[in-house]
C-alpha cells in the first residue's frame, strides 16, 4: 500500500513540475522553488523506481515457481499482497490454509491428482506390509505344531505369556535361515556296502587345489591341471578306500571336472560339493559327521582351514597345491596304503601322532625307513636259520620288509583292476550309444521325475536289454 | 579364485558384464521399442516408424542396462575384494550400492529408496537361486552303485 501512495503522490509531484516549467516563471523566490521540488520528486523517484525493482527482479514469481514443483519460502507478507488474492486456489487443502491474518503460512506445497493418488497407495502399502509383517510375527509365535522339529521345540513350552512367544518366534524365524545353512538332506551318503564290497576307511578328497589347479590368463582364459600321479593315485587307493570326492565348488562347475578325472566312475565312489557343505560363520564346512560313515574311519585330505573346521582331528591338511609338476600325491600313498592295511581301529589317535601336517608324508617316510633298517638288521641276525637251509638244499627265503609286500600286492591288484576297467571301457562305450532316457519340461514342472534309485533301474534293465540285442547280433553274424 | 569358470576373474568380468547388459538392453529394446513403434505409427508408416523407434530409443536402452550392469559388476568384484568371501550377500549389497548410485541425482530420499528395492530385488534373485541349488543337489543325491551279483528288480 505504502508503494502505492508513493507512486501516486509522485506523479502528481512531476505533473505540477512539469506545469511550472510551462509557466517560465523567472522570480528568484519561484525559481529557488522549483530547484526545491525537483530535487524531491527526482529523489521520489529514484526512491520509488528501487521499490519497482525489488518487485519484479525475476519473471519467475514465487507462485509460477510452486506451480512447476520448486520448494520455495513463502515469500514475506509485505511484497505483494494484492497480487495474490487474484491468483487461482489450490485443489490441495494444504494451499487453503493460507490466511492473510499475518500467521506465518505452512510451507506450500501443491498436489496433482495422481499425487494424491500415490500417496495413497503408498500408505495402503505401508499399511499392508505392516500389517502382514505383525501377523507373520504372530503366526511364527504361535503355539507348536505336532509335526515341527523337536530340536527346535527344546526347552520352549507352548503357552501365550510374552516370554514364550518371543521365544518362539525366535526359534522358528531362525530356523528359516539355518534351513538354508545345512545341507540339503541329512545324510550325505547312502549306507555303505555289505562286506565284501565294503573298504575299511571313507577317504574324502577335496579336487580344487589338491588333485586339480585352475588358472586365469588373458590368452588362454581358464585352463585347468592335473595334478601329477592323479590318475594313479585315485586308481590305487580305490582298493583300499572308499573315495569320496568333496569339492568345495559349486555342483554346477565342478560336475564336468569329475567326469573328466574318472569317466567310467570307477574309482570315485560319490561326490559331494559346495552345496553339501554346512554353512557356519561365514564358512562352508565340510562336516564330516553328516556322511553317514563310522567317524573314527573318516579320514579327509584338504588344504582349507575353514572347511576342517568341525573335525581337524580326521584331517590331513596339506598345503594348497600351485599347479607346478610335483609328486606329492605319489608320496602320500605309502602312508594311506598304511593307514588302510593295518586294520586301524581309529585314524584319529594315528594322525595326531604326526608333528607337521602339511609334511606328514616325510614323517612317514622317516619312520619307516627306521623300522626298515631295524628290520634288515634283525634279518642279519637270523641269517644263521638261512645258512641251514643252504646246508641243506632248500631254497634261501629272504623275507621282505612287511610294507613292501603289502605294496607289492597292491600293485598287483593295481595292474588286474586297471585291465578290468579297459575291458568295462570298452562295454561302455557301446552303451554310451544306447538311447538315452530323456524328460519333458512338463514332467520336471510337474515333478513327475522318477527317483534316482527307480531311474537306475530302468538304466540297468535297458542295458541287460540291449546286451542281449548285441548277443543275438553277434550269433546271427556267426550263422551267415 | 574364482569359483564359476564360465566367466573371467573380477577385473575384466566388468567389462564383459558391461557388454552383456548391453547387448542384453539392446535386444530387448528392439523388440519393445519396435513392437511400440510399429503400434503407434500410422498405417502404411508402420515399418519405417517401428525402426524410427527402434533407431531413436534402443541405444537408449542399451546404454541403461550396460551401465546397470557394469556398476553393479563393479560393486560386486569390490565388495568380494573387501570380505574376501563369496555368498550371495555379495550381490545384495552391490545390488544395494548400484541401485543408491544411479538414483543419486534424485536426491536423498530417492537414493534411499532405489537402493532399498533394488537390494530386495537381487535378494529375492539370490533366493530363488539358492532354491534350485538346494533342490538341484537334492536331485542328485548320490545313491549306492548296484552291486554285481544283485539282479535288476523285474
Amino acid at each position: 500500500m505504502l508503494s502505492r501512495m508513493l507512486g501516486s503522490q509522485v506523479a502528481t509531484a512531476a505533473r505540477t513540475i512539469g506545469a511550472r516549467q510551462g509557466l517560465r516563471v523567472t522570480t528568484a523566490a519561484a525559481a529557488h522553488g522549483q530547484y526545491q521540488l525537483r530535487y524531491i520528486s527526482s529523489s521520489l523517484i529514484r526512491s520509488n523506481d528501487k521499490k519497482k525493482d525489488d518487485k519484479s527482479n525475476s519473471i519467475l514469481t514465487d507462485d509460477l515457481l510452486a506451480k512447476a514443483g520448486v520448494d520455495v519460502e513463502e515469500p514475506t507478507k509485505s511484497s505483494a499482497n494484492g497480487e495474490q488474492e487474484s491468483t487461482t486456489k489450490n485443489e490441495s487443502e494444504e494451499s487453503s490454509t493460507e490466511d492473510q491474518d499475518g500467521k506465518p503460512r505452512k510451507k506450500r506445497t501443491r498436489q496433482s491428482s495422481t499425487d494424491v493418488k500415490r500417496e495413497r497407495a503408498a500408505n495402503l502399502f505401508y499399511l499392508g506390509f505392516f500389517a502382514t509383517a505383525f501377523g507373520g510375527i504372530g503366526y511364527l509365535a504361535r503355539d507348536w505344531e505336532e509335526d515341527e522339529d523337536k530340536e527346535l521345540k527344546q526347552n520352549i513350552p507352548n503357552g501365550y505369556s510374552f516370554d514364550l512367544m518371543w521365544k518362539r518366534f525366535n526359534a522358528r524365524f531362525s530356523s528359516i535361515f539355518t534351513y538354508f545353512q545345512e545341507p540339503p538332506f541329512p545324510d550325505l551318503l547312502p549306507d555303505s556296502p555289505p562286506e565284501p564290497y565294503k573298504r575299511p576307511l571313507t577317504l574324502v578328497l577335496t579336487l580344487e587345489d589338491f588333485l586339480i589347479h585352475s588358472e586365469w590368463d588373458t590368452k588362454n582364459g581358464w585352463k585347468t591341471a592335473k595334478r601329477p600321479g592323479v590318475d594313479y593315485f585315485l586308481g590305487y587307493l580305490s582298493q583300499y578306500y572308499e573315495i569320496v570326492l568333496f569339492s568345495s565348488n559349486y555342483m554346477m562347475y565342478s560336475e564336468k571336472v569329475v567326469e573328466k578325472l574318472d569317466p567310467l566312475r570307477a574309482y570315485i565312489s560319490y561326490q559331494l560339493y559346495k552345496e553339501h557343505c554346512l554353512y557356519k560363520d561365514g564358512a562352508h564346512i565340510k562336516d564330516l559327521s553328516k556322511l553317514n560313515r563310522d567317524i573314527s574311519k573318516v579320514l579327509i585330505i584338504e588344504n582349507d582351514e575353514n572347511s576342517i573346521k568341525l573335525q581337524p582331528e580326521n584331517a590331513i591338511k596339506l598345503a594348497p597345491w600351485n599347479g607346478k609338476a610335483d609328486d606329492e600325491l605319489i608320496k602320500l600313498i605309502p602312508l594311506l596304503e598304511y593307514l588302510a592295511t593295518q586294520q586301524i581301529k581309529d585314524v584319529r589317535p594315528v594322525l595326531a601322532s604326526f608333528k607337521n601336517k602339511e609334511k606328514i608324508s616325510e614323517e612317514f617316510l622317516e619312520r619307516t625307513e627306521k623300522l626298515r633298517q631295524e628290520f634288515n638288521k634283525d634279518q642279519e641276525k637270523k641269517g644263521s636259520t638261512n645258512l641251514l637251509n643252504k646246508l641243506l638244499g632248500l631254497p634261501v627265503v629272504k623275507q621282505k620288509f612287511p610294507l613292501d609286500a603289502i605294496h607289492d600286492e597292491g600293485v598287483k591288484n593295481y595292474q588286474f583292476f586297471q585291465k578290468l576297467v579297459k575291458e568295462e571301457e570298452e562295454k561302455l562305450k557301446k552303451q554310451s550309444e544306447m538311447p538315452k532316457e530323456t524328460f519333458k519340461l512338463k514332467d520336471i514342472v510337474e515333478g513327475n521325475l522318477p527317483s534316482q534309485e527307480e531311474m537306475m533301474q530302468k538304466q540297468l534293465e535297458k542295458q541287460l536289454e540291449f546286451e542281449k540285442q548285441q548277443a543275438q547280433q553277434a550269433s546271427a553274424a556267426v550263422a551267415k | 579364485m574364482s569359483a564359476d569358470h564360465t566367466r573371467d576373474p573380477c577385473p575384466i568380468v566388468i567389462l564383459n558384464d558391461f557388454g552383456g547388459a548391453f547387448a542384453m538392453g539392446v535386444i530387448g529394446g528392439c523388440v519393445w521399442h519396435g513392437i511400440k513403434g510399429f503400434r503407434n505409427s500410422p498405417y502404411g508408416e508402420r515399418r519405417i516408424g517401428a525402426i524410427s523407434a527402434i533407431k531413436a530409443r534402443v541405444p537408449v536402452v542399451g546404454g541403461n542396462f550396460g551401465v546397470w550392469g557394469g556398476l553393479f559388476s563393479t560393486f560386486d568384484c569390490s565388495v568380494k575384494a573387501i570380505r574376501k568371501r563369496e555368498d550371495p550377500l555379495n550381490a545384495i549389497i552391490a545390488g544395494f550400492f548400484t541401485g543408491g548410485a544411479l538414483a543419486i541425482r534424485g536426491g536423498w530420499r530417492h537414493t534411499r529408496n532405489s537402493a532399498i528395492t533394488c537390494a530386495c530385488l537381487l535378494g529375492v534373485f539370490e533366493g530363488v537361486g539358492m532354491m534350485f541349488q538346494r533342490y538341484m543337489a537334492w536331485q542328485n543325491k548320490p545313491i549306492a552303485p548296484p552291486l554285481p551279483d544283485q539282479q535288476p528288480l523285474q
